[in-house]
């Protein structure tokens, strides 16, 4: 009898303490916020002459056909763009809306001068985990013209994260797709077993997320119609970003899990971004995610917990900007 | 081992096989009601996270109708065990549908499995171990 007491407390105790253990894990991994450091002052190192001369982006620009100047006097500016919303010296914005696969599609098409104003931003400008705002708070604060959601870097504990030229995490997880881009403006689409992030840093990465997969390369799509991040095997509200030729770039948000809209594939966004013309696009973090400001307005529609319109809070943004 | 206690030992181990059957049904439904709202996401772990306390529950089941009836140690063993393992799995289900990440996973799978396989080692030393005959006044130990 004893004995048997002795196993019905330990029985109680130990699955006690497994529930408590299991309910710090889902606070950990959801709540409990940690902050490790203030995001630092953009690295514009890349961006001195010897900017852009890395192998890497050199064989994108000759991929593109390009052998043109890299130079930020060589980007011409569009000014008789119909559907322009944005521009200036420095940017221009063109904002054109969809509806493909039953699904409304937002796309940002996006000239600048120099790839120093393709930048991201950190929610309460730290990185860290568990450390979120909304898209719009974040592009609010930081002065964006055009925001997307980034890779939600903080969902993660691998995967290289290189914003502004400055290295805030340097382990990868293989196997992972990472996007690089070059100080010239360039993309390219490289795997974390390949170079450092220190390295990629010193070949003029200036940002590099990690969520993938890459959509387009070489103007070819590289995902089948079964590619999918992780097993997410349905149609889903999606963002990416793409680059069409030199400076030149389309900020891509699809809407879904609503009524109006179903959402997209991987394979049905990679097919769309290609017939926009780009040469290299990634997918970012989408699903309740996926949301797109534009001069403090959010075009899509996000959806946040099931389909209700919502946005969802997010670790960090892309965006365009001059602060 | 006497015939009443025996037979107690048999019913106990009969009505936790149940219990852990009736508890592997629970898990599945919850698994399939959180699959539905996932929007397509699934995950192994959420899939099979009913596996541990079926199997568990079937070997209770089964094991009464042996000539050794495992006790109070081997049950201790086995149900935290089991428990901890199903926690594990559908935390980490929960985790990879969300599509994010904690280096704290695998401890509860871990704990769960050593556990069980505890449970196993206990039962089988149990079984090995020569049955005194019926009536020689002594009564069969823990497992």
């Amino acid at each position: 009898m004893k004995i048997k007491k002795l196993r019905l407390v330990w029985t109680g105790v130990s699955c006690l303490l497994a529930v408590l253990f299991a309910v710090y894990v889902l606070m950990d991994t959801f709540l409990i916020s940690q902050s490790y450091q203030t995001a630092a002052e953009p690295n514009l190192a890349g961006f001195s002459s010897e900017a852009g001369q890395n192998l890497l982006s050199q064989s994108a620009l000759s991929a593109q056909g390009g052998e043109e100047e890299n130079s930020a006097q060589a980007q011409q500016l569009p000014t008789d763009d119909e559907n322009l919303v944005y521009s200036d010296e420095n940017i221009a914005v063109a904002l054109r809306t969809y509806r493909e696969y039953d699904t409304d599609i937002y796309v940002a098409e996006v000239w600048l001068s120099s790839a120093q104003y393709l930048k991201t931003a950190f929610a309460d400008n730290s990185y860290g985990k568990n450390v979120t705002a909304k898209t719009s708070e974040i592009a609010s604060q930081s002065g964006a013209i055009l925001a997307i959601n980034g890779d939600y870097y903080g969902a993660r504990e691998s995967g290289y994260v290189i914003r502004n030229g400055v290295v805030y995490r340097d382990y990868g997880s293989s196997g992972t797709d990472i996007l690089c881009v070059y100080a010239d403006g360039s993309f390219a689409i490289t795997n974390s077993g390949e170079s450092s992030a220190q390295e990629l840093v010193d070949s003029g990465v200036w940002q590099a997320f990690s969520f993938g997969p890459g959509l387009v390369e070489n103007g070819a799509i590289s995902v089948d119609e079964n590619t999918e991040v992780g097993k997410a095997m349905a149609s889903n509200p999606r963002t990416a970003i793409g680059q069409i030729s030199e400076l030149h770039y389309v900020f891509v948000v699809s809407d879904g899990r609503t009524e109006q809209s179903e959402g997209l594939s991987l394979y049905q966004l990679a097919s769309f971004l290609q017939r926009l013309g780009v040469e290299t696009a990634y997918n970012l973090d989408g699903g309740g995610s996926s949301t797109m400001v534009l001069l403090g307005e959010v075009i899509n529609k996000p959806t946040t917990g099931g389909s209700r319109t919502k946005e969802r809070s997010v670790s960090d943004i892309v965006y365009v900007g001059t602060t | 081992m006497y015939t009443s206690e025996r037979l107690n030992r048999q019913r106990l181990l009969h009505s936790h096989g149940l219990g852990l059957l009736f508890a592997a049904a629970l898990v599945a439904l919850f698994g399939a009601v959180y699959e539905q709202f996932s929007f397509g996401v699934w995950s192994f772990w959420m899939v099979y996270a009913f596996a541990p306390l079926l199997l568990g529950g079937i070997w209770l089941l089964v094991l009464p109708k042996r000539k050794s009836v495992p006790g109070e140690l081997f049950l201790g063993l086995l149900e935290p065990g089991l428990v901890m393992l199903t926690l594990g799995m559908l935390l980490a289900g929960v985790v990879e549908i969300y599509g994010t990440e904690n280096r704290l996973l695998p401890v509860l799978p871990t704990a769960g499995g050593l556990l069980v396989l505890a449970a196993g080692i206990v039962r089988g030393a149990g079984a090995c171990r020569k049955q005194p005959r019926a009536g020689a006044g002594q009564p069969a130990g823990g497992a």
